[in-house]
């Protein structure tokens, strides 16, 4: 469960976050789709406490991130973002195995418990393959799909991701969807910034639609991807059908 | 899958390296101890040392053999030996903190500010005075270090540049300070500059163990904050470590026992440069191995260092800092050199 509560974020005059009302319950996966500059990133580095609102609070499980220490905020929620270094020295699986860290604080975790993790984190986002590959010199999609291996280890009640599959190959992408979906079975609360708007609309609970700093729909996919709404917010025509395959709706870019 | 399967996914773990470079050490310390102007055979040297721990192995020591290998050499070698592991690691942590593998402790400038506060440390109270006042001095650095460290976007060598002028510049206060004191109250510039072992004595020997020693221990804690830190800063917090506290806490240490060691025996140069990137070569980058190797292969790097000090100009003494000076330059120009992903 994680909530914020009329949170806003400032940095001089530019309001990067405008008072931005957010519930997500555990069990549900909501995308946050918006154009370049929304406020998007801002908006999930504030409910991971990597930033601290400068309006409004961040309650994490009940509680205010502002109250978190770092290995307290570790234990209740994993955070991808766009830019980690590329220069890490480690292999993958070093690299996904040091995602167990806060774990070492719950007495009931052991190596073996931290081995067995590891080695499933790695099977679901399909990185075995590179476990004794140094990261610094895999590919963009493949760092990625290892960092996220390391957020999956994390093994956190909340996980939020920016932009999770955006470097990522088709088939990849649909799989690292897949996996989102599954965490919300297991009862996480899932919170993903995402460009795809298909993929939001195939696998997310709710849409969440950001324009400038501010919240402007929030709803189930097929009320809020609406072709009125994304024309508006992303200021280009947009096409929105429905699925050839089915459930759903299909969104294109208009010409 | 099989426990067998899981350690599959990780590279085998090079604990030999370790080993290794104790080895080494004891063949530094064994060589330390029976070369020199007097050369004493082994079974003397362990005689001597046996005598003193009421052991009797190898052969009985004359009077002067023990003098020699007990009263001069011994304190000799373990100052080296504790300064080369100081540095050792102290090299090591700073490559960590800062995410840059040309950092070295007095690259950065701490060992000139410990040379600053152990020259005035040695005016106020000699021996003693100039350990505590070289651990003040390299704790006062590397703060000041840290500021700069804090100046992001500073580009890795713009980073020891900045470290290379302020000890420049805190290396001529040295100059001032020693040029402008009394010759008998304190060790000449070139201790300072370069390093010596000539003066280390028992007696001296008390304050830097503590310090040093104590310190160089402390921070093989570090390893696992160390390994998360190379994720970067950003991922490193979100993965639990208070980043500032940590920063903070290590910088103090590596300041007190590059301080404390160059109180003791003057800045000993590129230690701390050189032996973390052979050690995480052999053994790779997990701060475990790194830690440890660097604390083993920094003491025998300047054990092997002060044994070609002593004998390669005999009877006279070069600075031991001559020695890894001139090895530890062209590593660090081929460092520089090299391009930036490691293996």
């Amino acid at each position: 469960m994680i909530e914020a509560r009329g949170v806003s974020y400032r940095v001089g005059d530019a309001v990067l976050v405008d008072g931005v009302d957010l519930v997500v319950a555990p069990g549900e996966l909501v995308a946050v789709v918006g154009p370049n500059g929304a406020g998007k990133s801002t908006l999930l580095r504030l409910l991971g406490g990597d930033l601290r609102p400068t309006a409004g609070s961040i309650l994490l499980g009940g509680e205010d991130t502002s109250d978190l220490a770092e290995i307290e905020l570790a234990e209740r929620r994993a955070l991808l973002d766009q830019g980690s270094p590329t220069d890490i020295p480690f292999t993958a699986a070093e690299v996904v195995a040091l995602g167990r860290h806060a774990h070492r604080r719950d007495p009931d975790n052991s190596a073996e418990r931290d081995a067995a993790v590891v080695a499933d984190a790695l099977a679901r986002t399909d990185v075995t393959h590179l476990a004794r590959r140094v990261y610094a010199t895999l590919s963009g999609g493949e760092r990625t799909r290892v960092s996220l291996s390391r957020i999956l280890a994390q093994d956190t009640p909340v996980v939020l991701l920016d932009e999770p599959t955006t470097a990522l190959d088709v088939a990849h992408e649909v799989r690292v969807m897949a996996e989102l979906a599954a965490l919300t079975v297991s009862g996480r609360t899932v919170v993903a910034v995402l460009h795809d708007l298909n993929a939001a609309a195939s696998t997310a609970d709710r849409v969440v639609v950001m324009s400038q700093a501010r919240i402007v729909a929030d709803g189930p996919p097929g009320e809020v991807l609406t072709a009125g709404l994304l024309q508006e917010v992303y200021r280009h025509p947009m096409v929105v059908i429905d699925h050839p395959l089915g459930d759903g709706v299909l969104i294109l870019p208009g010409r | 899958m099989t426990a067998d399967g899981r350690r599959g996914l990780f590279r085998p773990r090079r604990r030999g390296v370790v080993a290794a470079l104790g080895v080494l050490l004891g063949a530094a310390v064994a060589l330390n101890l029976g070369m020199g102007t007097v050369v004493i055979p082994p079974s003397e040297v362990l005689g001597a040392l046996s005598d003193r721990l009421g052991l009797s192995l190898g052969s009985p020591p004359s009077s002067l053999a023990d003098s020699v290998v007990w009263d001069i050499r011994m304190p000799r070698v373990l100052l080296g030996a504790l300064g080369g592991a100081a540095f050792g690691v102290a090299g090591a942590v700073l490559q960590g903190v800062f995410r840059n593998r040309l950092a070295d402790p007095h690259l950065l400038g701490i060992g000139p500010g410990a040379s600053l506060g152990g020259v005035i440390g040695a005016l106020a109270g000699g021996v003693e005075g100039a350990i505590a006042g070289g651990a003040a001095g390299g704790i006062l650095t590397a703060l000041v270090v840290r500021r700069l460290g804090a100046a992001r976007g500073a580009v890795a060598s713009n980073f020891v540049l900045m470290g290379v002028a302020l000890g420049v510049v805190l290396s001529a206060w040295v100059g001032f300070v020693v040029f402008l004191s009394d010759v008998a109250r304190v060790p000449p510039i070139e201790f300072w500059l370069l390093g010596n072992l000539a003066g280390s004595t028992w007696s001296s020997l008390g304050t830097t163990l503590a310090v040093a020693g104590l310190g160089t221990l402390g921070l093989m804690a570090a390893a696992r904050t160390l390994d998360l830190l190379a994720l970067g800063e950003a991922d490193a917090r979100r993965l639990g470590v208070d980043v500032d506290m940590a920063t903070l806490v290590l910088l103090l240490v590596v300041g007190a026992i590059t301080g404390a060691a160059v109180g003791g025996m003057g800045v000993v140069v590129f230690v701390g440069l050189v032996v973390p990137h052979v050690v995480r070569r052999l053994a790779g980058p997990a701060h475990r191995t790194v830690l440890a190797g660097s604390a083993v292969g920094g003491a025998a790097f300047v054990l092997f260092a002060d044994l070609a000090a002593r004998t390669i100009a005999a009877p006279t003494e070069v600075p031991v800092g001559l020695v890894t000076a001139a090895i530890g330059g062209p590593f660090f120009l081929w460092l520089l050199r090299r391009p930036e992903v490691t293996r």
